[in-house]
């Protein structure tokens, strides 16, 4: 009998639920502007040993449905992880930043800075941005998604430059002699490219886990190119195992052409989980949540602990999944109903760690460690 | 209502390494503090048990390792974002001052990340506006060359008030969920700017409620003419750096007048000086610990070119030798020991400036060129290339300055610089605040929850709102 491969566990946290109306249950009752309830919900999905907490992020704000709140506020990724680090220890934080509508030099100062303040826990989810709206809040024009691919390509390679632009080893903070840095280990990058010019280097030291965990969403040819070509982490919305087939082993492709190991590219699919004590109770569950208003977007799967954690077994055996990114219909009930149920029962099958491995996350995803880039 | 009483207001200026350029080297000092998040936690813990009203999180777009000799905690350190958000979730009263260019960032951007930070931190957030008076920034973002002043000023008044107009573009109560009804907010109360400037287009609104303090607060720094009106306009306190208190209170007094023009008052808008305090249970001993930390310092070789090193920065410019130092006094003081008094012929030599920097030395180390105790040439090249304002001595010549500046119409308060960390602060914290406290100028506890409250200042009124009314009572009147 062979070890069952465990499965990777993201979280992603929506502020209002994955149910449209989820904020509207006796269920789902989080304030998504009280620091401490999201600090809750983050300890809760560590308490769970999931790998990492998704942060999203939207850059415009639809106010103009009263019922909906989804698509018209939450707080910004980097200051709402940067101040999680503080109040979690081992789970990995991710935060989605666009790369049509920053800097790259200031991406660089926020990631690998976040990845100090998390002691090695940080993932950039490189968006792009092709939504029209955005662009209308950052006075620019609309660009096709070619274009935001060029920019995202090109402002990743700078950014991972920067990144290394102080080797390890480039602070020496001798007291006895005053010597605080090795200017030969700090190097300026000198990026002259298309669309940007930067000649660093960072004025952030190397990050602990040298390059940070890189996520992106797949679906799209671009985006599966991108994927495969830079991400560690791919974030996937197939509806049903055939579709999530098909498209991991398109993504698993698109590595392999770029000279990587399929092995080292999860692909994670989203996922809401209506979780109950049983079967019967959780299709109730999901009746009632209907019955306020609309219908969950992406795949769900509705049960008990060992129904849910046979459906998940199930993709992950079928080669649709490497894992999960676990969507909650309320919160917090049912992230604290999927870590108090199923999260057991996947780890009495040896589907999922009892415990942390490592103090990084690039370890916890048995990715290896990242050579900088600039040293010879 | 009764008049508030004036109260002191006080910073610490966050540098882990210390912000004298050799703090680190201090024996207790952290040298590796700047990424030390729990010893950052720990330090701001500290400062907010003092009721201090704020940390200072500076910034720089810019390094390079020659900068380890002048400026080494900013050279590399935390983005003050991610610092920020970090330190608030360890404090829970202390404001957080962020510093961030908007010469590098978009005004959609920079509006949501100190919404977001005044949510999570329930009222603590603040933005030090600075447009990026360093050249090498330009490099770093794409841009074929440093802005001038005007560009800079011209593109940060549109930007600043874009930013003010996002956290105004949720009206207080629009954000407010209701199972039963089921309405999580109040359209009507939602609004789109749709701005277009000249440097702009944004169409808003923002994707967060309008922020815990309305706005957070604004803190800006300059002496030009365009920042002081900046400063004058848009800022609830303002930071400077002033040599003597004469100067001090020529700016203390030309900004509160400035502000008066905007419909502002005086106490609308805190003056926040400098202030390097270094002190201890005695003199000598605070004086030990001034000379100790300079002794610190590294000495530049005669024949170093002269001018402003590559990357400035804050007193960072000045080159440590003799050359400079002659320069400096109007002496020629080539070829002395660094260690040999120097003559009072010196002095009477000195220029005007130079004796004035005598001065200074004297008023730091209590020596002169003939008491009992001796200027050196090596006090003269400190004193050449020195760049903050600092005290030394016991906690009552401590908090006499202070309570100079501050009834003299030269300072609200001042943004403390910490020469070595922890240990300067430590000693403020212990020493020189209960001083201050028992002369009833600086708070024994805070007024309220808010960096709001520290400052005594309103809830600004929603601009969007005001602008409304302001169109509907000329519609009426016409």
């Amino acid at each position: 009998m062979t070890t069952p491969k465990q499965i990777r566990l993201g979280y992603l946290y929506e502020p209002h639920g994955s149910h449209p109306s989820g904020w509207r249950h006796a269920g789902g009752r989080h304030n998504p502007f009280a620091a401490a309830e999201i600090v809750a919900l983050a300890r809760l999905a560590e308490a769970g040993k999931f790998d990492f907490f998704a942060i999203g992020d939207r850059l415009t704000a639809d106010a103009t449905d009263a019922a909906n709140p989804s698509l018209a506020a939450r707080t910004e990724p980097f200051t709402t992880a940067s101040f999680l680090a503080t109040k979690t220890s081992r789970i990995g934080l991710l935060v989605t930043a666009n790369a049509s509508y920053y800097e790259p030099y200031n991406l660089a100062r926020l990631t690998a800075s976040l990845d100090h303040v998390t002691h090695g826990r940080a993932v950039w989810n490189v968006a792009t941005g092709a939504t029209a709206p955005a662009a209308k809040n950052y006075s620019q024009s609309e660009a096709d998604a070619a274009a935001h691919y060029g920019r995202a390509g090109e402002a990743i390679d700078v950014i991972r430059e920067l990144w290394d632009s102080w080797e390890d080893g480039a602070f020496i903070r001798d007291k006895a002699t005053g010597a605080f840095v090795d200017g030969d280990k700090i190097h300026p990058i000198n990026h002259q490219g298309q669309l940007f010019s930067v000649k660093g280097p960072l004025n952030v030291a190397r990050p602990p886990q040298g390059q940070l965990v890189l996520a992106h969403e797949a679906g799209t040819p671009l985006a599966n190119e991108l994927a495969g070509r830079e991400a560690d982490i791919v974030l996937s919305r197939p509806l049903d195992i055939a579709a999530g087939k098909a498209l991991r082993d398109e993504l698993r492709q698109a590595a392999t052409a770029q000279g990587r190991d399929p092995d080292a590219l999860w692909v994670l699919v989203e996922i809401t989980p209506i979780v109950a004590e049983t079967d019967a109770a959780a299709e109730a569950l999901l009746a009632e949540l209907n019955g306020l208003g609309g219908t969950i977007s992406g795949a769900v799967i509705v049960g008990g602990a060992e129904r849910i954690a046979d459906q998940l077994a199930a993709w992950v055996s079928a080669g649709a999944a490497d894992g999960f990114v676990v969507r909650s219909a309320t919160l917090p009930d049912q992230l604290n109903q999927f870590v108090e149920r199923v999260i057991p029962e996947l780890q009495r099958r040896g589907l999922a760690r009892t415990e942390y491995r490592a103090a990084t996350l690039r370890e916890n995803l048995e990715l290896p460690a990242v050579p900088n880039r600039l040293v010879a | 209502m009764t008049e508030l009483k004036r109260e002191l207001h006080l910073g610490l200026m966050f540098w882990g390494t210390g912000t004298h350029p050799a703090g680190w080297r201090w024996p207790t000092a952290k040298a590796d503090a700047a990424y030390d998040i729990e010893y950052l936690q720990q330090v701001t813990q500290l400062v907010e048990k003092a009721k201090f009203d704020f940390l200072f999180l500076g910034d720089k777009l810019a390094s390079e390792p020659g900068l380890q000799t002048t400026n080494p905690a900013q050279m590399s350190r935390l983005e003050p974002f991610a610092a920020g958000a970090s330190l608030a979730a360890a404090t829970s009263q202390i404001g957080i001052v962020v510093t961030a260019n908007p010469t590098y960032y978009d005004p959609f951007t920079l509006a949501r990340l100190f919404a977001s930070l005044d949510h999570l931190s329930q009222g603590r957030a603040s933005w030090n506006i600075v447009t990026g008076a360093d050249p090498h920034a330009a490099a770093n973002f794409s841009r074929d060359a440093h802005w001038d002043a005007e560009q800079r000023y011209d593109w940060a008044d549109e930007f600043v008030g874009i930013v003010k107009d996002l956290w105004d573009s949720w009206e207080d109560g629009a954000w407010n969920p209701d199972a039963q009804t089921g309405r999580a907010l109040e359209p009507a109360k939602v609004h789109a700017l749709n701005h277009k400037g000249q440097h702009f287009t944004v169409a808003g609104p923002l994707d967060a409620p309008r922020p815990p303090q309305g706005h957070p607060i604004i803190l800006h720094a300059g002496t030009s003419d365009r920042s002081r009106e900046l400063g004058a306009r848009d800022a609830d306190a303002i930071f400077t750096s002033h040599a003597t208190i004469e100067s001090a209170q020529a700016y203390y007094r030309d900004i509160k007048d400035r502000a008066h023009k905007y419909g502002r008052t005086d106490a609308d808008i805190a003056i926040l000086p400098s202030l390097t305090p270094i002190v201890a249970p005695t003199t000598a001993e605070a004086v030990a610990i001034y000379d100790q930390l300079n002794s610190y310092l590294t000495l530049d070789p005669e024949d170093k070119p002269e001018g402003p090193g590559a990357f400035g920065g804050r007193g960072g410019a000045k080159n440590r030798n003799l050359t400079t130092a002659s320069k400096a006094f109007g002496v020629d003081l080539l070829d002395n020991d660094h260690d040999a008094p120097v003559p009072p012929s010196v002095l009477v030599a000195a220029s005007d400036e130079g004796k004035r920097l005598f001065a200074e030395i004297t008023r730091l180390t209590r020596r002169t060129v003939d008491g009992p105790q001796r200027i050196t040439y090596r006090d003269l090249i400190i004193g050449a290339s020195r760049g903050t304002s600092t005290v030394v001595g016991n906690p009552d010549e401590v908090a006499d300055y202070i309570e100079a500046w501050f009834t003299d119409g030269a300072a609200d308060g001042f943004n403390i610089f910490p020469a070595y960390v922890a240990g300067a602060v430590e000693a403020f914290v212990d020493l020189v605040v209960p001083v201050l406290q028992a002369r009833g100028i600086y708070r024994t506890d805070y007024a309220g929850p808010t960096f709001r409250h520290h400052l005594g200042l309103e809830r600004p009124e929603n601009r969007l709102v005001a602008r409304a009314r302001a169109a509907a009572e000329r519609k009426t009147a016409v």
